[in-house]
């Protein structure tokens, strides 16, 4: 059993999961070391805080682990590490850290924005994306080092061990810096929400699911700015700047969580591969592989094309031939091997599903025995649908066969006697002699005895009004015939000869049922075309009870019909008539 | 009598030519498609012309198109359309076309001379011929309702030998009743049709279109 998929989608080696835990261990022994003076005075906002850093490494432990999310991981592991600095320099207020973490530290919202912007793709392709971003680095860096430079020591409460980089002491300069930097920051934030409300409404229905974590990342910006305002607006109590502080530290967490949730669901979803194995362990149809497969990848669309060796095609769960299409844009085509490196089969996929190709691969590995025992049923369907299709240009050859004969008949031997008929004609006006007219007029009746009797082979053969005129015609001229009344009802149109003709001989044996059998007065022959097909109806009011078994024409007109892929039934309850439908499907 | 001839067989052509020639019918042309006796009618009028209903290209129903096309361009033109099978919805399309200088007869009936004769005096002279074998079908189907459900058994011939042509005097013959009583029957049939009192012969060919129409056949293109 073997899955060939591009192969810059299967990275085999993974790190290991000891390699990894360094992701989440690391910033979260950090941070708990960063927040421990502030854990006696300031408890529920460092807890607040300590939960937000560790949701941040918790959302880049799993990614990491993801195919083509790495990326993505590495993002929160550094927006991690942009939280444990501000966390340091509000705590550990010596040297330089608190200058450093008043420039980096706000980096985790430029973060956050890379992520919510191009989450899934590994890398921001939108160009307004890029230049926002780039924007929002360039306004924080420069305007907070540049206030840094005009602030004063004392106006950031810092202590005297806190180196701060001051040049200037202007505070006009200082507060037009502030308002820049609020003002740019309500600006970029406004930008920031149009710009992802445009990608969440361009994004197509089966990727919106993956992306409902990205709508979350709208929320940390907002509420930071309106925290960082409300700071500046309400008075300086330390109670109300605290809860402020706690309300941004727990939004700033829904982000990271949403991500947490999202990857926690696809590593259930990856456990539906093992419920898909205990599923297909036991022998089951085409439709049960289909289905179960569907279900655990959780993908309506998915098909199964069977590679069928006899025939060197692949042919449908029903059985038809198909050639998968290996260039749609929205479906991905699997070429799942045998465990001797055989094709087995196609397994068509929607194209979402190669962001999760661990689970697809893993999915496709559990059914790899189910889909080779489906095989052999495939196999049998396909010869059924050949033999089946074989009937069908079988009775359809005949049909064309058979208005030849009719043809030849009609312009050979029946014209030559036509015009035969007339020249004894021309003969017996030249005739007085009695001896010689009843010669000639038994041979007159001779030849119209011939006449009729080739007429009525013909007409046996195929009916040239059917030919002609078509199905309602044709059965109208057999109802004429009948010494029971007869209601026609058949639309205007044509169809196929081969459907026409078998459609007219029910027609025709139904109707002769009738006249021997039913005891009836009234037949109603009744044609819909309901969904595409051909469906005649031959209903009369006589006493019912035929022996629907065995002795009538019409078990050879059922070989006719189903060869077509059609149906014929018979109900003839006693009493209550004899109805007789065939439905016969159109091309 | 002037006669124009159509068929796709050489060998009925060339055997109708000759009956129609040792009737003393004045045979202009024999063709073998219906396109060659519209060019052919047009350049030289005949009296009637013979026209097979089954012809080239499609071999179904050319005969009935070429009929109506000579009839528009040509109205006094008599057309007896020849088939060699009955097919009453192919009369009934014919009478839809009018009923005036028309005729449907089966070709293995064409070889009793009167027969023939007779019909081609009826048709250039404006009647309408039936062939007998089609309405004899069409009266002896059984039918669940229609307008002649109402007419009694003996008013129900009257449509049928007006379908074939026939005159009250040839009613009469034909059904061994007076003519006064064929009168009678006539004005009863007219009025259980809800016919409109209009000139008597629009009246009969209504009477004949109503009975074929009754009869089920399909009036239907294709």
């Amino acid at each position: 059993m073997q899955v060939n998929l591009p192969v810059n989608s299967w990275p085999l080696a993974r790190r290991g999961e000891n390699a990894r835990l360094v992701v989440l261990v690391v910033p979260a022994v950090l941070a708990a070391l960063t927040l421990s003076p502030a854990w006696d005075s300031q408890p529920v906002l460092s807890l607040a805080n300590w939960i937000a850093i560790v949701m941040f490494a918790m959302a880049a432990f799993l990614l990491a682990d993801e195919d083509g999310q790495r990326g993505t991981g590495k993002l929160f592991l550094a927006a991690a590490g942009c939280l444990v600095l501000l966390t340091l320099g509000d705590n550990f207020r010596v040297g330089p850290i608190p200058a450093v973490a008043y420039v980096i530290g706000p980096l985790v919202f430029p973060i956050l924005a890379v992520v919510s912007l191009r989450y899934p793709d590994p890398r921001l392709t939108n160009r307004a994306h890029r230049t926002f971003v780039a924007v929002e680095v360039a306004h924080l860096v420069v305007l907070r080092t540049l206030i840094g430079l005009t602030s004063t020591r004392e106006s950031l409460a810092l202590p005297s061990g806190a180196w701060w980089p001051q040049v200037v002491n202007s505070p006009p300069l200082n507060a037009i810096l502030r308002a820049l930097l609020d003002g740019g920051g309500i600006a970029l934030t406004v930008i920031f929400v149009l710009l992802l409300r445009r990608r969440l409404r361009g994004s197509f229905a089966l990727d919106r699911r993956d992306l409902l974590p990205v709508g979350l990342g709208v929320i940390a910006p907002i509420v930071a700015i309106s925290v960082d305002v409300a700071q500046q607006v309400v008075p300086n109590v330390e109670n109300l700047q605290t809860v402020l502080l706690t309300i941004e530290a727990v939004t700033l967490t829904v982000f990271p969580l949403a991500f947490v949730v999202a990857a926690v669901r696809r590593r259930v979803g990856r456990s539906s591969v093992a419920d898909l194995v205990i599923r297909l362990s036991a022998p089951g149809t085409v439709e049960d592989v289909r289905h179960a497969l569907r279900h655990a990848l959780c993908d309506p669309g998915l098909d199964i094309f069977y590679w069928v060796p006899d025939v060197r095609c692949h042919v449908t769960t029903e059985g038809h031939p198909v050639e998968p299409d290996r260039q749609s844009a929205d479906q991905l085509a699997i070429q799942v091997l045998t465990r001797d490196g055989m094709p087995l089969a196609a397994v068509v996929v929607d194209r979402s599903l190669e962001r999760h190709a661990g689970l697809l691969q893993a999915a496709l590995a559990a059914a790899g025995l189910a889909l080779e025992n489906a095989r052999l049923q495939a196999s049998v369907r396909a010869q059924l649908e050949e033999v089946r299709a074989s009937r069908s240009r079988i009775i359809e050859a005949g049909v064309t066969e058979r208005r030849r004969l009719e043809r030849d008949l009609h312009d050979g031997a029946q014209q030559r006697l036509l015009a035969l008929t007339l020249t004894v004609g021309a003969a017996r006006t030249q005739i007085h002699d009695p001896h010689q007219l009843t010669l000639i007029e038994t041979i007159r009746q001779e030849l119209h005895c011939t006449l009729r009797e080739l007429r009525e082979l013909a007409h046996g053969i195929h009916p040239a009004v059917l030919t002609q005129a078509g199905l309602g015609p044709a059965i109208a001229v057999v109802a004429e015939r009948l010494p029971l009344d007869v209601e026609v009802d058949v639309p205007p149109r044509r169809w196929e000869p081969a459907v026409e003709a078998t459609a007219y001989f029910v027609a025709c044996e139904a109707l002769v049922n009738a006249v021997k059998h039913s005891a009836g007065s009234l037949v109603r022959v009744q044609v819909t075309t309901p969904g595409g097909c051909l469906t005649i109806g031959i209903e009369d009011d006589g006493v019912g009870g035929a022996d629907t078994a065995a002795g009538t024409g019409l078990s050879g007109l059922h070989d006719r019909v189903t060869a077509l892929g059609g149906a014929l039934s018979v109900s003839s309850p006693v009493g209550g008539g004899t109805t007789i439908v065939a439905r016969l499907p159109c091309a | 009598m002037r006669v124009a001839l159509a068929d796709d067989s050489a060998l009925f052509r060339a055997g109708l030519a000759l009956l129609l020639t040792s009737l003393g019918v004045e045979v202009v042309a024999e063709l073998p498609n219906g396109a060659a006796l519209l060019r052919q009618v047009d350049t030289d009028l005949p009296d009637v012309v013979l026209v097979d209903i089954r012809m080239p290209p499609t071999f179904t129903d050319e005969g009935l198109a070429i009929a109506e096309e000579m009839r528009r361009r040509h109205p006094g033109l008599g057309v007896l359309v020849l088939s060699t099978y009955a097919e009453s919805h192919y009369a009934a399309r014919l009478l839809a076309q009018g009923s005036t200088g028309i005729g449907y007869l089966l070709k293995d009936r064409v070889d009793d001379a009167e027969t023939l004769r007779d019909a081609l005096r009826r048709v250039a002279e404006g009647g309408c011929v039936i062939d007998p074998e089609i309405v004899s079908r069409l009266l002896g189907r059984h039918r669940t309702t229609s307008a002649l459900d109402r007419l009694s058994d003996k008013e129900r011939e009257v449509p049928g030998l007006m379908a074939e042509g026939r005159s009250n005097i040839g009613i009469a013959q034909a059904a061994f009743i007076s003519p006064r009583t064929v009168e009678k029957h006539v004005a009863s049939v007219f009025d259980k049709l809800q016919l409109p009192a209009a000139a008597d012969e629009n009246r009969r060919v209504l009477a004949v279109l109503t009975w074929l129409r009754a009869a089920g056949t399909p009036m239907r293109d294709g």
